[in-house]
């Protein structure tokens, strides 16, 4: 999921990584609005709601959503930022970093909501604040890694780009068009998954509160755990290869020698 | 040079800004201690959503009387009250002529527009935190007991 850059993703690849992180994404836009009330992957909101509070005058609440819409943003920098600045021969390890932050963002809301909240104001802002971080990362990380196809928490763009792929079936030159029947899949199996996603924190999160987020760590965690494992399966089935060639060519040397 | 400006400069900035951000907001007045004080009802008005879709027209308004009041709030806490003390450490108390002063607990949530009040049992109640000024806080809950509609309730501070 993480280990391919770029156009030398499959669509499997994609759908894989945008299934599992837009599943997260929704679990935590919907438990930090039951928790916090404020939303954590839904930023045209906040940029509406920036609006509002500056035509009201409210400054406090300006400087506040400005925070967090500058830290989704910051979020997301950082995560192209490594990618680029890396070394281009270990991705899985690059690719890690920004998903690894993001796991470390959930792992502290969920210790310091579980064992610390006292639910005051700044405590609220400063916790919504590293969850919009980590959506940044996110959404910085599947953004870039897959050229701009797998956005998990840009639910808007989603549905308008859905909306006019499923209207070019309606023509025929596209009608059997692969890339745009791919593309339909890839933003299906996202919304649907953002869509379950939620759902899910909906019905556990009042149950749980903020273990919901050691819940969610561990499925980021699983992303990463998956590709090891393929890697390791990639490296077994190469050091086979290798071993079985090395015994062929040796078994036609004796053979050689025989002769 | 080049990979300073390049490399180290920009998520400098990006710190940087934050911390400007979180000073600005350690500057400003915070929600919480407007809100701090004793604080009286001086309206109630209910706003019917349905109305509205009906017509062009904006929310139909009804100011309330005490028996829609009472009507409408039964099952709420803050139906026993008529002047709400708001206190540092959490504590608001409700308090009704001749009666004694129901203690609850308060917090702000989101961005500090919804108020929390919840109650010993852990009944909690939430409502939006419409205005709030030094004088002068709206606070709004919806209501579907006669109509969808949404109750405003107004207060003016009566001691900080």
């Amino acid at each position: 999921m993480l280990r391919k850059y770029s156009n030398s993703r499959s669509l499997e690849d994609n759908m894989k990584l945008g299934g599992l992180t837009a599943f997260t994404a929704g679990m935590v836009n919907v438990a930090s609005l039951i928790l916090f009330f404020a939303f954590t992957s839904n930023i045209t909101g906040h940029y509406a709601i920036l609006a509002e509070e500056i035509s009201k005058g409210k400054w406090f609440q300006v400087f506040v959503v400005f925070g967090w819409v500058f830290l989704f943003f910051s979020g997301s920098f950082l995560s192209n930022y490594l990618i680029i600045h890396s070394k281009k021969s270990s991705s899985l390890l690059t690719h890690s970093i920004p998903l690894l932050l993001e796991v470390i963002c959930f792992l502290v809301v969920g210790f310091y909501g579980h064992f610390y909240y006292s639910e005051t104001l700044i405590e609220t802002e400063a916790l919504v604040a590293l969850l919009l971080f980590g959506m940044g990362l996110q959404n910085g990380l599947t953004a870039s890694i897959s050229n701009f196809t797998v956005k998990t928490t840009h639910l808007t763009g989603l549905t308008t780009d859905l909306a006019i792929h499923l209207s070019m079936l309606t023509h025929k030159d596209h009608s059997k068009n692969p890339v745009v029947r791919n593309k339909i899949k890839l933003m299906l199996v996202i919304v649907s998954c953002y869509l379950v996603g939620g759902i899910t924190a909906g019905m556990i999160t009042h149950y749980f509160q903020f273990k919901v987020f050691f819940y969610i760590s561990i499925a980021m965690l699983f992303i990463i755990a998956y590709d090891l494992s393929q890697l390791l399966i990639l490296s077994n089935r190469l050091r086979r290869t290798v071993k079985a060639r090395a015994e062929r060519k040796a078994n036609r040397r004796l053979e050689e020698q025989h002769a | 040079m080049f990979s300073f400006r390049r490399r180290i400069l920009p998520p400098l900035i990006l710190f940087g800004v934050v911390i400007a951000i979180g000073v600005a907001l350690y500057f400003l007045e915070r929600p919480e201690n407007k809100l701090i004080g004793t604080w009286r009802e001086v309206a109630w008005t209910y706003e019917k959503a349905d109305a509205a879709a009906k017509s062009d027209t904006n929310f139909v308004k009804l100011d309330l009387d005490e028996e829609m009041k009472n009507n409408i709030a039964q099952d709420l806490v803050i139906h026993q009250s008529e002047t709400w003390t708001f206190s540092s450490n959490s504590a608001l108390y409700l308090q009704k002529k001749n009666d004694n002063p129901v203690k609850l607990k308060w917090r702000l949530k989101g961005r500090g527009h919804i108020l929390k009040l919840a109650y010993k049992d852990d009944t909690r109640e939430f409502y939006q935190l419409k205005e709030l000024t030094d004088d002068r806080m709206v606070l709004h809950f919806e209501n579907d007991l006669h109509t969808r509609g949404i109750v405003k309730i107004v207060f003016e501070k009566i001691r900080s």
